[in-house]
């Protein structure tokens, strides 16, 4: 099977934060062992070395938590984790990529100095949502971009859109999630709803290797993998 | 099909979220089925979560220079907890003090408290949208440690300082509705000064 020695690769692209060691990355370099609980149809990539810490251990609250504490190393997690989030909204609002990065700064030393009060850290999507929203606004304004798109409304948080924010944070958690599975599971899982453009079974038998009749099946016990973690992380 | 029959599996159920089968007995029967059984509830609801997070704009990264600087810590220490037990100050219309300029609808505070003594000014937002807040804190026990001066917003930190006993402070920052500002004694105590327009 051509998954077994070729990688999939990552069809999100961009889309998906950088993590400093993902499962993906260790597990794919290594020899596909036999995995008695996961599809047999796809190739198992070698669970995470030992050393990798779960989702449970690299959830956002205890990342904040050892952040506070002045722990170097989860902050460098956090940031890896929500970086693509934060950029890519100051994009949206409408800012150039200088003003963007200035923002994206801005950004991250304000959680910095706000780390011991953030009380509810499954809300942090919004969090850093907010204070990007803010933050382009006042680099708008102090320097006298005329921007449609950034109003004042944009300091006050009850204006996001509470759609968009779910949808963003849905998307968190389901990334989280499947970091978590790793994997041919969820690199299949990946393309099957992630994807912006739905693929065709007849794509992703080419990519993945998998014959076309054992892709659902395959995507069903996947599907119920993903779910016990999304059910853990929530 | 009813609850008392098998549950489909998720496979079919992703294909009903998927919109297949229009108008067939079979997607009928699994709609009924939907309706009176909560376990299978659950899975579509699952689906539709996955088919969520697909509506999310393509994310894109920052430039590796800037991720780079972001992923070292900040240098220095966090800032203090919000607190559990401030004590509330009221502004009042501002009024002329020394050394601390006023404008037309700014609020100030000039009061003695048991442990500090405040001349705050907080002129409200113009063309530029940001709150200038400025003043100076007499402590009532000489000490030689920083008063920290925080704006807040909920929980987060828009702007921080530093000042000494009797110095001058000033910030000025783009703050919504809501805003408090949060005077961190030496001796642990919090004074607070909540948005006075809020
Ligand atoms: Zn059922």
């Amino acid at each position: 099977m051509s998954g077994a020695s070729q990688p999939l690769r990552d069809s999100t692209g961009t889309l998906r934060s950088p993590r400093p060691t993902t499962n993906r990355q260790v597990s794919n370099r290594a020899t596909p062992p036999v995995c008695s609980q996961c599809p047999s149809a796809l190739p198992v990539p070698l669970t995470r070395p030992k050393r990798l810490p779960s989702t449970e251990e690299l959830s956002d609250q205890k990342l904040l938590g050892q952040c506070a504490d002045g722990d170097e190393r989860s902050w460098t997690l956090l940031v890896a984790r929500y970086e693509n989030l934060v950029y890519s909204e100051a994009l949206k609002v409408g800012l150039n990529e200088e003003d963007a990065g200035d923002v994206f700064q801005q950004v991250w030393l304000e959680l910095h100095r706000s780390l011991p009060r953030i009380r509810n850290a499954t809300g942090l999507p919004r969090w850093l949502i907010v204070a990007t929203r803010r933050l382009s606004y006042k680099v708008a304004a102090r320097g006298r971009r005329m921007v449609p798109s950034i109003t004042r409304e944009m300091v006050d948080p009850a204006s996001l859109p509470d759609e968009e924010l779910q949808d963003v944070e849905t998307r968190m958690r389901l990334e989280q999630a499947l970091d978590e599975l790793g994997g041919s599971c969820a690199e299949l899982l990946r393309m099957l709803f992630l994807q912006p453009k739905k693929q065709s079974y007849e794509d992703i038998s080419d990519r993945t290797g998998l014959a076309i009749g054992s892709i659902g099946p395959t995507r069903s016990r996947c599907l119920l993998r993903l779910r016990k973690i999304l059910e853990a992380i929530s | 099909m009813n609850p008392r029959q098998a549950h489909p599996g998720m496979d079919i159920w992703v294909r009903f979220i998927a919109g297949e089968g229009e108008g067939t007995e079979e997607r009928e029967s699994l709609a009924s089925h939907l309706e009176s059984c909560s376990r299978c509830t659950k899975d579509t609801e699952f689906l539709q979560n996955l088919q969520r997070a697909r509506r999310v704009p393509k994310w894109v990264a920052p430039p590796t220079e800037l991720s780079s600087a972001a992923r070292r810590r900040p240098q220095g220490a966090t800032l203090p907890p919000a607190p559990t037990q401030p004590r509330n100050v009221r502004w009042a219309p501002a009024d002329v003090r020394g050394g601390v300029s006023t404008a037309s609808a700014s609020r100030m505070v000039s009061r003695m408290f048991p442990q500090a003594e405040l001349g705050i000014v907080a002129i409200p937002p113009e063309a530029s949208g940001e709150w200038r807040i400025e003043g100076r804190v007499w402590l009532r026990e000489a000490d030689a440690r920083a008063i920290q001066v925080l704006l807040v917003h909920d929980d987060h930190v828009i702007a921080s300082t530093e000042v000494f006993d009797g110095g001058y402070f000033e910030l000025e920052d783009v703050v919504g509705s809501g805003w408090s500002l949060e005077l961190h004694l030496p001796t642990g105590e919090t004074l607070r000064l909540e948005d006075p327009d809020a």
